[in-house]
């Protein structure tokens, strides 16, 4: 066999048998974070939350097979007025002390698209606040960026990178959160955004 | 030859103090609620500023330290000048 069937022949048996990349979502630049939102008496309450660890683990070829789990520390959340956020990290609301992590753990992918290097999908999921877990459906999109981890970190650090971007609602009374308490005040509905980059180091 | 007592006057002195200070509490804190930025919602000790990450184009939140007094306070403040304007015109009872 000549040399260059011999590479093109090593090349597809290694594409073949790839295995999906373990991309790692606590980001050194401190850029991760998940927005709430939610209507109150005065003016919208606009959070974050800023301690994003977690594992998604995705392969391009197939993004379909995508699996992760995402965790944000309770105790990261915040808004702008710090009385407020001692209330909302208190047992009445999200109790950080006694669960200290908000979770959400992939199921599934449906109707996923791929167009370049951005993948979209319907993503179904398990969510897990204040010890209560419940499923979860939300759009999603996945990008891929190649070869980018150089550029966000410093010259050498070869690797990929995997931009997740997704919105969902939940209702705090789902979660034990003060139910049918204060709705006048703070609204019952509460919009999470997520826009979070995980980074996979090649060796 | 007898000197007779001054005449009472119109208004007890801690009464006029009394309304003026309620009058410079308004003032100031209607002051200091504009000068501090207008916040027409909550008290604020830090503002939210978004940024944005050149490469993955994740828009961000840092905050950074600013006392920004909200509408909850400026209520409180007037709600205590009017109290204070309003105890001027208590009047004490008379024992008979």
């Amino acid at each position: 066999m000549k040399l260059p069937a011999l590479l093109a022949s090593l090349a597809l048996a290694a594409s073949v048998t790839a295995a999906p990349t373990s991309f790692d979502f606590k980001d050194p630049k401190g850029v991760n974070a998940v927005q709430f939102h939610l209507d109150s008496l005065l003016e919208p309450i606009a959070g974050t939350a800023g301690g994003v660890t977690g594992t998604v683990s995705f392969d391009p070829e197939a993004p379909a097979a995508t699996t992760g789990k995402i965790v944000v520390a309770a105790s990261s959340l915040k808004v702008p007025n710090s009385t407020m956020t001692e209330h909302l990290l208190g047992d009445g609301w999200i109790d950080a002390a006694g669960h200290p992590e908000i979770t959400f753990e992939l199921v599934k992918l449906d109707n996923v698209k791929t167009a370049g290097t951005t993948t979209t999908a319907d993503a179904t999921g398990k969510f897990t606040l204040k010890g209560v877990t419940k499923d979860v459906s939300l759009p999603v999109k996945l990008t891929y960026l190649p070869n980018a981890l150089e550029k966000r970190t410093k010259p050498g650090n070869k690797g990929d990178l995997l931009v997740v971007r997704g919105e969902f609602t939940i209702l705090r009374a789902d979660y034990g959160i003060k139910p049918g308490q204060n709705e006048d005040k703070v609204a019952n509905e509460i919009k999470l955004t997520l826009a979070i980059v995980g980074s996979a180091p090649k060796a | 030859m007898t000197t007779s007592p001054p005449p009472p006057s119109g208004t007890p002195a801690w009464r006029v103090l009394f309304r003026m200070l309620a009058a410079f509490l308004a003032l100031f804190a209607f002051a200091f609620w504009a000068a501090a930025g207008w916040n027409k919602g909550w008290t604020k000790n830090q503002i939210a500023i978004p940024q944005t990450d050149e490469i993955t184009g994740i828009e961000f939140i840092t905050y950074q330290d600013h006392f920004a007094p909200g509408l909850e306070l400026l209520s409180a403040a007037f709600f205590f000048s009017i109290a204070l304007f309003g105890i001027t015109f208590l009047r004490r009872k008379n024992k008979s």
